[in-house]
């Protein structure tokens, strides 16, 4: 919300404070300022200027030449408005002034020098299609700052108010503010009284959601420009200036705080009011043309017979203010906030009437509001009162809460001096009442935040300043808590998979469907109602998704070796912790001598050495998944359970979707719910040989459809426990090995607990283990 | 090499020792010794393997001049003591020879070292690469740290929730205008994202009885569409502290802990009276700024103060809902969006970088906090 300081200060004496001091007090106070700003900081140089002669223009009929006094000199200035006369007081911007991006200079105009340019209402934002140039109102002296006679170069100060402050959305209740915080006393415009006539107008509430409906009916009303300084005030408070009634019920609603409307009287087919719920089926088309079908709850305006408005959104089109108007129906209603809010909402509409009802309006001041309001009509738009003041309904005082002395001082954690809290209550409008440890404080009508006794401490306390509160760390107990196990393993992983090599990254929970092929497999998917795109409208069942986008986003940019993990929740019938992985290009960029690309086999033995890390001991099984492909696609089993998957990305996808055209995409996704992160903690005693090892190689010439797994199994198998490891040191196809054929080196390592081994023993152990792997097909390599 | 051997012929059937001054053969009996061919031949090694293959031949325990000694034996008594002296003089003699000539070698070898660099010291090194944590995860541990050192207790609940937890419980009604603060995305499942992580408090406190200290990040959701200042998923972590009498004064004697090691020893903070339904007072917390020192600058907007979260006391409301009696407990709150901190610590301009997962902006912060 905008407010024009120069309205404030009608409202408020603080004239002697700078506009940023008035900023600070209000943002200490609870009522946060976003900016200070000029409306009219566009304009320039602009003087006030009086014209003292007027030519033809020698080239056109359409242009006039005319000379303005600005004080010190007088200026030739070419004009189109042709009903300049002399003697009129004009604002103009001499040449070295500027408007918006436009310096002003001297200028030629069709061969007349003209020395500056004159302001017109539409250039001073006053008017819409108002090309004719501004005259001032009265005599002003030329050569005067013109932005300074107009009150154009007061300061607005923008603030954005908080929900529970619907009492602060006017000039009055930020003014309210200002004077309880500096201790003075708030001004409000004296209206004068309204001599009512005899004429009623019905006015008939059915629907206890309408607290209070105050109306009043004028008469020969003249619709026209409202006056400068009112039009003035509005463009600064962000409103385009309409007519003289619009303007001034948009006037008094910023002044007040009160959302008041005005009908067209004439156009009611029935000459009462009657606010009632509507009915199925009825529908009513608004001033900005909408037509809406209403729901029982809506809450309608009607004349008795249909719906003139929806109470407290908008008015209806056809009893809308228009040229030919004459009779006014004026309206200061309260309505139920919550009413109000679920209109607004179900259709959408939200306005500054809306807006303010859903915060809460004072109900106690509505005839007040309907006398201003009267008031102007009358000065500015020539209407005649022609009913009595209708107010139907009523409006509840607060009930008193007690506040204790005690209780303020224990919630700030500091001792407010006793004359104090009155004061600041007193001076926020709240009636104080001495009794017991404390005060009964019965809170004012606009106030509708106050419900307890903590909302008079948060009074106290924001008008007394926090900066008076001394800081004082609590004392908290220790307590035997470990640390969750979600945390713990992100932790954990996040330390491993860094010290890999691999980047950790930050991908949002929600992906696109079409980020992986083939997703809607049986999984218990989640969907956002109401996303931002599509793009975002699916929440995550796999974390590799995003680390995918990742992998494209630096492809493009020429990362092409990468080394990515992502750990976090996924989302289907319940929350999951996951780990993702992906690597793609070199093994080791960094390192020169190292040429390797990534690989299956490099690829596997990191997730291989983070399962180990976790004392997991994984299988991995032949596995089909529509994202992977299906040459190399593993399933990893731990304990029986399936807890993730490692492979190589389908590659069409790879490169139709995430433009990676070249190189294998590995990705594993494994989930950490299914890891124990005590496991590796857990192992109990340890125990080793103390004996030396005995190192034995042997290479196999293996036909290629032999698993690696059945050679090792059978290497087991068949030797005793002084077998202790078993491991793989070259995998080779080429010269010397038959096609269909590959040569494996496994390295035999022998160890005992009891003794140191001898060779003779290793011996006959390799012979075995030779004769079983023979077995399978496969025969010892000549050395 | 080769002549050195075969100048070598001494043998110990034909040994004969014959007793001369150094360099003049002598003869003991079968075995012939001379001294100058041994000492000639050692200066002519060029491999310091050969040197210790000629050693062992002359010095060892079949070398000649050791045969030599033994056979000094059946030399008369009266020439034996002679002989030993001058036995003994050769065993010095090729000693030396093999000593200077192997300090030879060896400074040959050092030179032949030292002239051919193997390492080009300025190469790079075949480097591991070391992956770097994303930003977001450093300040996460680094602001748990702060909290678990003050006591706190570490709690995590669901991103999908109810709107029980995320709203009501926290005394927001469905129809309240306080909802306007949270765009909420709903999920088809019935539930919605989280909009901030309070709902962790109230199931906490659904559990457990007071007194306690919490906190908790995680993720949360806002539909916001992305730009420089706003993203529709941030990581906030709150903190709860209840107990008997806790006061605004210790809510800002933990502000300042946390504010003095995350921004700075020399920082200061200060509060803003603001407006959440599920604290009352409630605050707007800022620090003062790095630059100017909260006397105001260009890069604090001229205020001086940098708002960092939002805080306040537990609304007696939130107390009622889980339980508790807001006659005997108070507490405070506090919640902190993890974005908002890392772009006022590291001058970022644009948040969404945080999610563009670029492999430059990741690895530029390694290291930064962990």
């Amino acid at each position: 919300m905008r407010i024009p300081t120069g309205w404030l200060k009608e409202f408020v004496d603080v004239s002697s404070k700078t506009t940023q001091s008035i900023a600070d007090a209000l943002s200490m106070s609870g009522t946060e300022v976003n900016s200070i700003m000029f409306p009219w900081e566009y304009i320039h140089g602009a003087v006030s200027g009086k014209i003292v002669e007027i030519n033809d223009h020698p080239h056109s009929e359409e242009l006039r030449t005319t000379r303005v006094d600005v004080g010190d000199t007088a200026l030739q200035i070419v004009t189109s408005d042709l009903t300049v006369r002399e003697g009129e007081t004009v604002a103009v911007i001499p040449s070295g002034g500027s408007y918006e991006d436009l310096d002003i200079r001297d200028r030629d105009i069709r061969g007349v020098n003209s020395e500056g340019m004159y302001l017109s209402l539409e250039e001073l934002r006053l008017e819409e299609d108002s090309t004719r140039v501004f005259r001032f109102d009265g005599e002003v002296e030329p050569g005067l700052d013109a932005k300074e006679q107009l009150g154009f170069d007061e300061a607005v100060i923008e603030v954005e108010l908080t929900p529970n402050r619907g009492d602060c959305l006017s000039i009055k209740g930020i003014a309210r503010e200002l004077a309880a915080f500096y201790g003075t006393r708030l001004r409000v415009p004296d209206v004068p009284q309204i001599d009512e006539e005899e004429r009623s107008v019905g006015v008939k509430i059915e629907d206890k959601a309408c607290y209070r409906y105050t109306a009043l009916l004028l008469e020969s009303v003249e619709v026209g420009p409202s006056p400068l300084w009112m039009r003035k005030r509005l463009v600064e408070a962000g409103l385009r200036p309409r007519n003289n009634v619009i303007d001034i019920t948009n006037y008094v609603m910023l002044e007040t705080g009160h959302p008041v409307h005005a009908f067209d009287f004439g156009r009611f087919r029935s000459n009462s009011i009657l606010v009632r719920t509507a009915r199925e089926n009825e529908t009513l088309q608004l001033l900005d043309k909408r037509q809406v079908s209403l729901e029982e709850g809506d809450l309608l305006i009607t004349d008795g017979t249909e719906p003139v408005a929806l109470a407290g959104v908008m008015g209806g089109l056809k009893s809308g203010i228009y040229e030919d108007t004459s009779s006014i129906l004026l309206e200061v209603a309260v309505f139920d906030p919550v009413t109000i809010r679920r209109t607004s909402r179900r259709l959408g509409i939200k306005t500054d009437s809306s807006y303010r009802f859903e915060r809460g309006v004072d109900a106690s001041d509505s005839v007040y509001v309907i006398e201003r309001l009267a008031d102007l009509m009358i000065k500015h738009a020539g209407a005649k009162v022609a009913s009595k003041i209708e107010d139907a309904g009523h409006f509840e005082e607060a009930e008193p809460i007690h506040l204790r002395k005690w209780y303020v001082d224990s919630v700030l954690g500091t001792v407010v001096p006793i004359k104090k809290i009155p004061q600041i209550l007193d001076a926020l409008g709240f009636e104080l009442e001495e009794r017991g440890d404390g005060w009964q404080v019965k809170s004012p009508p606009y106030r509708h935040d106050i419900e307890q006794e903590i909302d008079l401490v948060e009074e106290v306390g924001r008008v007394f300043g926090y900066d008076r509160v001394a800081a004082k760390p609590p004392r908290i107990l220790p307590i035997a808590a470990d640390l969750p196990e979600e945390v713990l393993k992100t932790r954990r992983t996040r330390r491993f998979l860094t010290a890999l090599g691999y980047d950790e990254a930050a991908n949002y929970s929600f992906i696109s469907p079409d980020s992986i092929p083939g997703l809607d497999q049986g999984e218990e998917l989640v969907q956002l109602k109401n996303p931002i795109s599509i793009d975002m409208s699916l929440m995550r069942p796999y974390v590799f998704a995003g680390l995918l986008g990742v992998a494209s986003y630096n492809y493009r940019r020429q990362n092409k070796d990468i080394r990515v993990f992502e750990v976090g929740r996924t989302f289907t019938g319940k929350e999951e912790l996951h780990l993702a992985m992906l690597a793609t290009g070199r093994e080791n960029p960094s390192d020169f001598s190292d040429k390797r690309e990534t690989t299956f086999y490099t690829f596997k033995g990191a997730v291989e050495a983070f399962l180990d890390f976790f004392g997991a001991s994984p299988e991995f099984v032949q596995y089909e998944l529509p994202w992977l492909e299906k040459s190399c696609a593993a399933a990893i089993h731990v304990e029986g359970n399936n807890i993730g998957f490692l492979g190589t990305f389908d590659k069409d996808f790879a490169e139709h979707s995430y433009d990676i055209k070249t190189g294998e995409l590995f990705i594993a996704e494994i989930r950490l719910d299914d890891l124990s992160v005590n496991r590796r903690s857990d192992i109990g005693k340890v125990s080793f040989s103390p004996f030396p090892r005995i190192f034995r190689d042997l290479s196999f010439i293996v036909p290629s459809d032999i698993y690696y797994e059945d050679l090792e199994r059978s290497i087991r198998e068949c030797a005793p426990e002084v077998l202790a490891e078993v491991t793989v040191t070259d995998v080779y196809r080429g010269k010397g090995i038959p096609d269909g054929h590959k040569s494996i080196t496994f390295t035999l390592v022998f160890e005992s607990f009891t003794g140191t081994l001898k060779d003779e023993e290793v011996s006959r152990v390799v012979e075995d283990v030779v004769s079983c792997v023979e077995k399978l097909g496969a025969r010892l390599r000549d050395s | 090499m080769e002549s050195a051997k075969l100048a070598f012929k001494v043998g110990r059937k034909s040994a004969k020792i014959e007793q001369v001054n150094g360099g003049v053969p002598v003869s003991i009996g079968m075995t012939d010794l001379d001294v100058q061919n041994i000492i000639d031949q050692i200066k002519q090694v060029s491999d310091i393997n050969e040197l210790q293959e000629l050693k062992a031949r002359f010095l060892g325990r079949q070398g000649a001049l050791t045969t030599a000694m033994k056979k000094i034996r059946e030399v008369s008594p009266d020439r034996r003591k002679d002989l030993g002296k001058t036995l003994n003089l050769y065993k010095q003699s090729i000693e030396d020879a093999l000593d200077e000539q192997r300090r030879k070698l060896l400074e040959e070898q050092r030179k032949r070292r030292e002239a051919f660099r193997r390492y080009d010291i300025t190469m790079p090194g075949a480097s591991r690469e070391i992956g770097a944590l994303h930003i977001i995860s450093q300040v996460q541990e680094e602001v748990q740290e702060i909290f678990l050192s003050m006591g706190f207790e570490l709690a995590v609940g669901p991103e999908m929730e109810t709107a029980y937890y995320n709203f009501e419980a926290l005394n927001t009604p469905e129809w309240h205008p306080s909802r306007d603060m949270h765009d909420t995305f709903y999920l088809s499942n019935g539930m919605l994202l989280r909009t901030h992580t309070s709902p962790v408090q109230i199931r906490v406190m659904e559990e457990r009885k007071p007194p306690l200290a919490i906190f908790s990040p995680g993720r949360c959701y806002r539909k916001d569409t992305p730009d420089a200042t706003h993203l529709p998923m941030f990581y906030q972590i709150e903190a709860l502290y209840v107990d008997k009498n806790v006061s605004v004064a210790h809510l800002k004697g933990t502000l300042e802990v946390l504010a003095k090691r995350l921004f700075g020893q020399d920082r200061e903070i200060r509060l803003r009276p603001s407006y959440f339904p599920f604290t009352e007072p409630s605050f707007e917390v800022y620090v003062s700024c790095g630059i100017c020192h909260s006397s105001g600058c260009r890069s604090c907007g001229g205020t001086g103060w940098l708002e960092i979260l939002g805080a306040g006391m537990v609304h007696p409301n939130v107390f009622r809902s889980v339980g508790y009696d807001p006659g005997e407990w108070s507490g405070f709150a506090l919640g902190m969006g993890l974005e908002r901190t890392i772009m006022l610590k590291y001058d970022l301009e644009d948040i969404r970088e945080l999610m563009r997962n670029d492999r430059r902006f990741i690895k530029a912060f390694r290291g930064v906090v962990l």
